[in-house]
């Protein structure tokens, strides 16, 4: 599988270091590029991080609340579905290291001096699906060069919703050089653009061997990958039926759910994929969990419905029939509540 | 009132026992009865001289012995508590473990409310990132810093908080 990525890898570099077609036009879903399509491109860009080493310093920017706070790290991947994050400013996280080795994350927060292990979360090695994109427009906005590397502007929209993801997808590479997500009411929510990057570095396998510093808690909060069961287990593990559709609007199908539990609180979640992005519905019992005490009124939900979020993940929280319900996804409010609305009046939970 | 019936009541007439009307006709008899004066004068010698008396200490367990001679046990503190009524200490340790079964629940199932209520929505960032993840296009950084942010308000702490 790897040396026919590395081939595909190879053939797209070779038909984008020639110079761009004067037919580019954008929108069009027709072949371009000697022949690559917009969906080979955004192929190419999925499975990007399965082909290529790279390191370098990258500059985030999200929205929380009424403000963007600014993030700069440095990233470095290592094939296979290997990251590390080492977080450079602002001073609140600064010296925060995420080191990914691809089975469990290790977080080490150096200010509490302390270990915090967690699930994987390298994308999935599998290249995706054919027609994974087929709930999203694909649209080419131009060629562009971010840090003296030439990219394609791709923009990503839902057919059935209202945000839209634009990305710089390195013509050589297939790696994003910058992530942007829109959202029709805040605008900007998420951007994150490296300022320096090297490619096909012999990347030292030890920098994601994490050793824990000499004298630091270590906590783990579920280091093994989470596998997604059929909802009748889930229900067997959280006592309560969970019903659920089999579809969501905007093309979301199930996938499968996981109980989850922290503390007091013990929650189904649900999860739905449209081919790229996700959405997690949690279900816990009503009695069992309050409302939350953060976040803005959702008055069309009813009483105790909350919106909150960071950048471009966002969530909604209401009561339904006895349940506490929980909406979660990189969507524009806009659409998760109409998603929400939906499930309330349905036959769902 | 006659003599004797004057008599008969002297005790009550000096405890003052008696009815308004009884002791208006008693004190009309003494005024004009000598005999009866010189009784009721000799009845408050008699109980002056008995509370002048100073009462002796009963030797440890004699109550107990009387009884046990009785042949029957002796009465405890709450004797005078009508039988058919829990006494009421009983009723307290009653009550109270009523209180505890009923409200220690109440306000412990209210606490995991409020704190399920207070960890869902950092739980719920965190495994959503954690779904994001399988986002071939989702950008790995942002994915890390809401999940890690999260990771910290789990255990309480501040992600932005001070450098100690």
């Amino acid at each position: 599988m790897r040396r026919a990525a590395a081939g595909f890898a190879i053939w797209l570099a070779v038909v984008w270091l020639a110079p761009p077609a004067p037919a580019l036009s954008q929108g069009s879903p027709e072949p371009l590029l000697d022949g690559v399509t917009l969906q080979e491109v955004a192929r190419h860009a999925a499975i990007a991080s399965q082909i290529v080493d790279y390191e370098g310093t990258k500059v985030l920017s999200v929205l929380r609340g009424e403000a963007m706070e600014t993030v700069t790290l440095i990233e470095t991947r290592k094939r296979p579905g290997r990251t590390r994050l080492e977080f450079l400013s602002p001073e609140g996280v600064a010296g925060r290291l995420v080191v990914d080795d691809g089975l469990q994350t290790w977080h080490y927060e150096p200010r509490l001096h302390t270990v915090l292990l967690g699930p994987s979360l390298a994308p999935p090695t599998e290249p995706p699906s054919a027609g994974w994109l087929a709930e999203y427009s694909l649209r080419l906005l131009g060629v562009e060069e971010v840090i003296g590397r030439r990219t394609a502007v791709l923009s990503l929209r839902p057919r059935a919703g209202q945000g839209e993801r634009r990305l710089w997808i390195d013509r050589t590479t297939g790696v994003a050089l910058r992530a942007e997500e829109r959202d029709p009411d805040d605008g900007l929510v998420m951007v994150a653009y490296f300022t320096r990057i090297s490619f096909g570095l012999n990347v030292p396998s030890a920098l994601f061997n994490m050793r824990a510093p000499a004298g630091a808690r270590i906590m783990s909060q579920g280091g093994a990958p989470e596998k997604l069961s059929a909802l009748p287990e889930v229900e067997r593990a959280v006592g309560f039926a969970l019903r659920v559709p089999q579809t969501l609007p905007g093309g979301y199908t199930l996938r499968g759910g996981a109980p989850v539990r922290h503390g007091p609180l013990l929650t189904a979640s649900v999860e739905y994929s449209d081919g790229a992005r996700s959405l997690v519905l949690f279900v816990a019992a009503a009695g069992r969990s309050g409302p939350p005490g953060r976040g803005d009124l959702v008055p069309t939900l009813g009483a105790g419905a909350r919106a909150f979020g960071a950048g471009a993940l966002r969530i909604v929280t209401w009561e339904s029939r006895g349940r506490r319900l929980a909406l979660a996804g990189p969507l524009p409010l806009a659409d998760l509540l109409g998603i929400a609305a939906a499930l309330s009046q349905g036959s769902g939970p | 009132m006659n003599h004797h019936r004057a008599v008969r009541l002297l005790s009550a007439y000096l405890d003052a026992e008696l009815a308004s009307e009884e002791m208006a006709e008693a004190q009309r008899h003494l005024a004009d009865c000598p005999e009866c004066r010189a009784e009721l004068e000799g009845l408050r010698a008699t109980r002056r001289l008995l509370g002048s008396l100073e009462a002796p200490d009963l030797p440890q367990g004699f109550a107990a012995d009387l009884w046990s001679r009785l042949g029957r046990p002796a009465p405890g503190p709450w004797a005078w508590w009508p039988f058919w009524m829990p006494r009421p200490a009983t009723a307290f340790a009653v009550l109270a473990l009523d209180l505890v079964l009923v409200a220690v629940p109440a306000i412990r199932g209210h606490q995991y409310r409020l704190r399920a209520a207070e960890v869902g929505p950092d739980l719920f960032l965190r495994r959503a990132a954690q779904a994001q993840a399988r986002d071939p296009l989702m950008d790995r950084a942002f994915v890390g810093l809401v999940f890690t942010d999260a990771n910290l308000r789990l255990i309480g702490e501040d992600p932005r908080g001070p450098v100690r």
